[in-house]
């Protein structure tokens, strides 16, 4: 014990920077979220109008209906206040030219600024949205934009993802729960192709 | 040394008390519910801001605070207990909301880690006096030994 007393403080010395390594490049923001697994929450909220899309209340049944059936489904939460909402778009319009069925939610905005950031980067969305009050990004537990939550057929949450949604973080966390949700085949065989033509 | 040390204590003193005016400033009125108000002033501190890792929702001018405070001041005057008004954040952020967190398997580690480390500082603190004690015998036999050597020369010099 003797000869140990004085190494004392280099193993503290050790042991402190191996929790502090560990800790390094985790963002405990990221996991200020408990909705994963269940429901999703009720609402009611109007949509925002843009282009041949009229402005209408709706529930989340309303919302379920008016996507199609069987399939799950992506909501993505951004503003047009939000930089990173800009980075994620033309990834968000890759899932909706893939033929997911994307729901914006357009967060704490102004609905002609919502407007204008579809305007000009283009609108990905089925329906969009509109929780200026942030009451259902609340019961979301919504903590900033963007965010991505992935919803089956049924309603369950089955992913989240706060901050900019790639098509990495889309391979990691959300395309083996959207196969295994009855998805369909997205653009795998494609880049897949890609991938080979690369690597030769 | 003294004044000095109690002038900086002072001033540090005065600087932390100042962070209260920076603290999130809400018209909140429970005029007339006065005793709402204590309740929200806890509850506000209690909870943690999802954006902001180190503040509180009362402490914090983040967007998301601001919903959570107000969605708080809603669910008070609803009637609903402190206990319940936690218990919504948590279910919809999780236990990182509360700054009180709950005693389950996976923060043991969190309410027993203070008493661990506490161990091991007495632990360690046993160990460093056990052998100073020890040193103290030794150097009494040393002084001893010292004045043994020096009388006789001392003597010699005078």
């Amino acid at each position: 014990m003797k000869k140990i007393m004085p190494l004392m403080p280099f193993i503290i010395f050790i042991l402190l920077g191996i929790v502090f390594y560990l800790s390094i490049g985790r963002d405990p923001t990221l996991v200020a979220n408990n909705l994963v697994g269940k429901d999703f929450p009720d609402f009611q909220l109007e949509s925002l109008a843009f282009e041949d899309q009229e402005s209408r209340p709706y529930s989340l049944q309303g919302l379920q209906r008016a996507l199609p059936e069987g399939q799950p489904w992506i909501l993505n939460v951004w503003g047009s206040w939000c930089p990173q909402c800009y980075v994620e778009h033309p990834f968000i319009t890759a899932l909706s030219d893939a033929g997911v069925a994307l729901v914006g939610m357009n967060y704490k905005d102004e609905t002609a600024k919502g407007q204008g950031f579809l305007k000009k980067m283009g609108n990905p969305y089925q329906i969009i949205l509109q929780d200026m009050e942030g009451s259902l990004g609340l019961d979301l537990g919504v903590s900033g934009a963007p965010e991505t939550y992935l919803v089956s057929p049924q309603g369950e949450i089955l992913a989240r993802h706060a901050g900019v949604l790639d098509k990495a973080v889309w391979d990691q966390k959300f395309a083996k729960l959207w196969q295994d949700n009855n998805g369909h085949q997205l653009f795998s065989r494609q880049s897949e192709a890609t991938e080979e033509q690369g690597a030769e | 040394m003294v004044k000095t040390a109690f002038k900086l204590f002072c001033c540090l003193f005065a600087l932390q008390l100042s962070s209260q005016l920076f603290a999130a400033v809400d018209p909140v009125d429970f005029s007339q519910q006065p005793e709402l108000e204590e309740r929200y002033r806890a509850l506000t501190h209690t909870l943690r801001c999802p954006k902001c890792q180190n503040q509180s929702i009362g402490g914090s001018d983040a967007p998301i605070a601001l919903d959570m405070r107000h969605k708080v001041e809603g669910l008070l005057r609803e009637g609903k207990t402190n206990q319940e008004i936690e218990q919504f954040m948590i279910d919809r952020y999780g236990d990182y909301v509360t700054y009180d967190p709950p005693f389950k398997s996976r923060t043991y580690l969190l309410w027993f880690g203070p008493l661990i480390f506490l161990i091991i500082v007495v632990f360690g603190f046993w160990m460093t006096f056990r052998r100073k004690g020890d040193d103290v015998i030794y150097d009494d036999d040393e002084d001893s030994l010292d004045e043994d050597d020096l009388h006789p020369s001392k003597g010699g010099q005078k």
